[in-house]
C-alpha cells in the first residue's frame, strides 16, 4: 500500500482535529413490542465523546448498544434526553451530514461494481461524475482494492465486501464513524488486518468514532476508551481510557500491558452481565 | 469459449426435444395400431397435414393473438410495477388496497370477458384487456414483496446520505426488487396468452380479428380435431416464446451480478 508514506504524523493530525464531539445527555429509549410491557433498552445513558476520539462500546449481547448507535446516527429517535452533535442537538429524523455509518454486514449493492457502490455517497449528494469516480477510486486504492474496483459483491470475499463498504463509509470524508460490530462474521486473522486498517485511516483522518463490538481484544486494540454498558435497561458501568504510546500495530496484541487491559475489559463485562 | 458455449446451449436443447420425439413418436404409433375415430383422436402427422393446409389462416390467427398478448402483458408490466412500487410506499396503502388485487387473481375471467366485450367492443382491445387482468396480479404481488426485502440496512445507507424518493427508486427499490420482478413477469408471460385464449372464446368471435381462441372454438364446433391440436400447439408455442424472452431480459439485467443467472 503505498498510502502508508503519505499517512500524516499523529502530532500534526491531532493538531488539526477533524473529528465532531458527540454528546449524548440522559438518553432513554423503550421498544413496545408488546404496548402493555414495553421493554426498556437504555436506560439514561450519559456520554461525552470529544473530537476524535475513538470510543469503543462494550456490554452484553442485546444490550442496547446498537440501539444507541442508530440514535447517535438519527436512524431512531430517543424517548428522553438528547443527542447532541458538535454543539447541535439532533433533531427527530434528522442525519447528521458529516456522519458515517458502518453496518454489521457490509451490505454493498449487488448490481453495482465495487466502485459503482463506493460512489454512491457521492452521487446521493449531487457531486460531479468526474470528481467522484477519483474521489472513490483514491478511497479504494487506501484500503487495497484497486485492482477490485471493477467486481460485483458476488466476486468478492467477506473481508473484501467490508473492505468495500469502509471505503464506502470514509469516502465523503465524514467526521464521525458510526461502525455496528462490523466484523463479527470473519476469521480472527483478516479481522485484526481489517482493525489494523482502520487504526491507521483513524489516525490518518482524525475522525470520531463510536464502535460497538462484542470482541474485548478488538476494543482493547482500537480503542482509546471504553465504554461498557451494563444489560438491559442499559447504563454505563465502566469507563476506562485505554492509553498505549505511539501507534497500535500488531505486535502490541503480545504486550503484557494489552492482556491485562483487555483482562480488566472482562472483568467489568462480569460485572455488567450480574447487571450490576 | 464459444464451442463451450455451444455445447451449453445444445445440452440443455436436446433433452426437451428428445422428450418431446419420444413422446410424439409414442402418440403417433399408437394412433396408427388403434385407429380411433377423428373426431375422438387423431396423430400428430395428421396435425401437422391439417396445419399445413390451412397454414395462412394458422398464422393470421397467431399473429392476431400474439399481437394481443403483447399489449395485455406489457400493460400488467407497466401497470403491475407501477402499483407494486405504490403499494410498497405506505403500509396503510397497502393493507387498504392489496385484498383486492387478490381479486385479479380470483375473479373467473369467462364470467367477466362479456362485460368487457360491451364496454370494449368485441376484438383486439377486449382481448388483450383479457391477458392484462389474468396477467396483472403476479407482477404487483412480485414486485412488492421484491421491494419489501431489501435489506433495511441499504434502505438506512439512503436515508442517511438524504436520497430524495426518486433516487431511493431508481437506485434502490426497482434494481433491488428486479430478481422478484423478473420471477413474477415468468409466471405472467404465460398467463397473458392463457388470458387472450380464454378472451377470444368470448370476445373475438364477434370481432374482425380471429384469433387461436376462435380457432379453437370453431375447431372443437365443426369436429376438425386436427385443426384445434394445431392452435393449442401454436398457443403454447407462443408461451414459450413469450417466457422465453422475459427469460432473455433477465439474464441481460442480471447475469453480472444475481445468483439465478450465474452459469454454473
Amino acid at each position: 500500500m503505498t498510502a502508508q508514506a503519505s499517512e500524516l504524523p499523529h502530532a500534526s493530525a491531532s493538531a488539526t482535529a477533524r473529528g465532531l464531539p458527540v454528546r449524548i445527555t440522559g438518553v432513554r429509549r423503550r421498544f413496545a413490542s408488546d404496548a402493555r410491557h414495553p421493554v426498556e433498552v437504555l436506560a439514561g445513558i450519559d456520554l461525552t465523546v470529544p473530537d476524535s476520539q475513538f470510543v469503543a462500546l462494550l456490554g452484553p449481547s442485546g444490550c442496547g448498544k446498537s440501539t444507541l448507535l442508530r440514535l447517535v446516527a438519527g436512524l431512531d429517535a430517543p424517548d428522553g434526553g438528547e443527542v447532541v452533535i458538535d454543539g447541535r442537538p439532533l433533531r427527530r429524523h434528522e442525519h447528521p451530514e458529516a456522519l458515517a455509518f458502518v453496518f454489521q454486514e457490509a451490505h454493498l449493492l449487488p448490481w453495482r461494481t465495487l466502485i459503482k457502490n463506493v460512489i454512491l455517497p457521492l452521487e446521493l449528494r449531487g457531486m460531479a461524475h468526474g470528481e467522484r469516480r477519483d474521489r472513490a477510486l483514491h478511497m479504494l486504492e487506501r484500503v487495497g482494492l484497486a485492482d477490485a474496483h471493477d467486481r460485483y459483491p458476488a466476486q468478492l470475499s467477506g473481508g473484501m465486501q467490508l473492505r468495500g463498504s469502509l471505503a464506502r463509509a470514509l469516502v465523503t470524508e465524514p467526521r464521525l464513524l458510526l461502525l455496528d460490530e462490523p466484523f463479527a462474521a470473519l476469521d480472527e486473522i483478516t479481522r485484526q488486518r481489517l482493525d489494523a486498517l482502520i487504526h491507521e485511516l483513524w489516525r490518518e483522518r482524525q475522525f470520531t468514532a463510536l464502535f460497538v463490538t462484542h470482541s474485548l481484544r478488538e476494543a482493547v486494540f482500537l480503542a482509546q476508551r471504553a465504554v461498557m454498558l451494563s444489560r438491559r435497561p442499559a447504563h454505563v458501568v465502566a469507563d476506562r481510557a485505554i492509553e498505549f504510546p505511539g501507534e497500535r500495530g500488531a505486535e502490541l496484541r503480545g504486550l503484557p500491558a494489552y492482556q491485562e487491559r483487555v483482562e480488566r475489559l472482562h472483568q467489568d463485562l462480569l460485572i455488567a452481565e450480574a447487571g450490576a | 469459449m464459444t464451442t463451450r458455449r455451444l455445447r451449453d446451449f445444445a445440452a440443455r436443447l436436446v433433452p426437451p426435444l428428445g422428450a418431446a420425439v419420444v413422446l410424439l413418436g409414442l402418440w403417433e404409433l399408437w394412433v396408427r395400431w388403434t385407429d380411433p375415430p377423428r373426431f375422438l383422436f387423431c396423430a400428430p402427422s395428421e396435425v401437422v397435414r391439417d396445419a399445413m393446409a390451412r397454414a395462412g389462416e394458422l398464422a393470421m390467427a397467431t399473429w392476431n393473438t400474439t399481437v394481443a398478448v403483447v399489449w395485455g402483458f406489457a400493460l400488467s408490466v407497466v401497470v403491475g410495477i407501477a402499483v407494486g412500487v405504490m403499494l410498497s410506499s405506505s403500509r396503510l396503502l397497502e393493507r387498504a388496497l392489496y385484498p383486492f388485487t387478490v381479486i385479479l387473481q380470483t375473479v373467473p375471467l369467462v364470467a367477466i370477458a362479456p362485460m368487457l366485450v360491451i364496454w370494449l367492443h368485441a376484438g383486439v382491445q377486449a382481448v388483450a384487456v383479457c391477458a392484462f387482468i389474468v396477467s396483472l396480479f403476479p407482477v404487483i404481488t412480485n414486485t412488492l414483496s421484491g421491494i419489501r426485502s431489501i435489506p433495511q440496512p441499504q434502505v438506512e445507507l439512503f436515508r442517511l446520505y438524504g436520497a430524495r424518493p426518486w433516487a431511493v427508486l431508481t437506485k434502490l427499490k426497482l434494481p433491488g426488487a428486479v430478481p422478484s420482478i423478473m420471477a413474477g413477469l415468468r409466471i405472467a408471460a404465460g398467463l397473458a396468452v392463457i388470458g387472450a385464449v380464454v378472451g377470444e372464446f368470448v370476445a373475438g368471435e364477434l370481432g374482425a380479428e380471429r384469433g387461436l381462441g376462435i380457432v379453437v372454438v370453431v375447431a372443437a364446433k365443426q369436429g376438425e380435431l386436427a385443426m384445434l391440436f394445431a392452435a393449442v400447439a401454436l398457443a403454447s408455442v407462443l408461451g414459450i416464446a413469450m417466457v422465453g424472452a422475459v427469460n432473455l431480459v433477465a439474464y441481460f439485467l442480471m447475469y453480472r451480478w444475481h445468483v439465478s443467472e450465474r452459469p454454473d
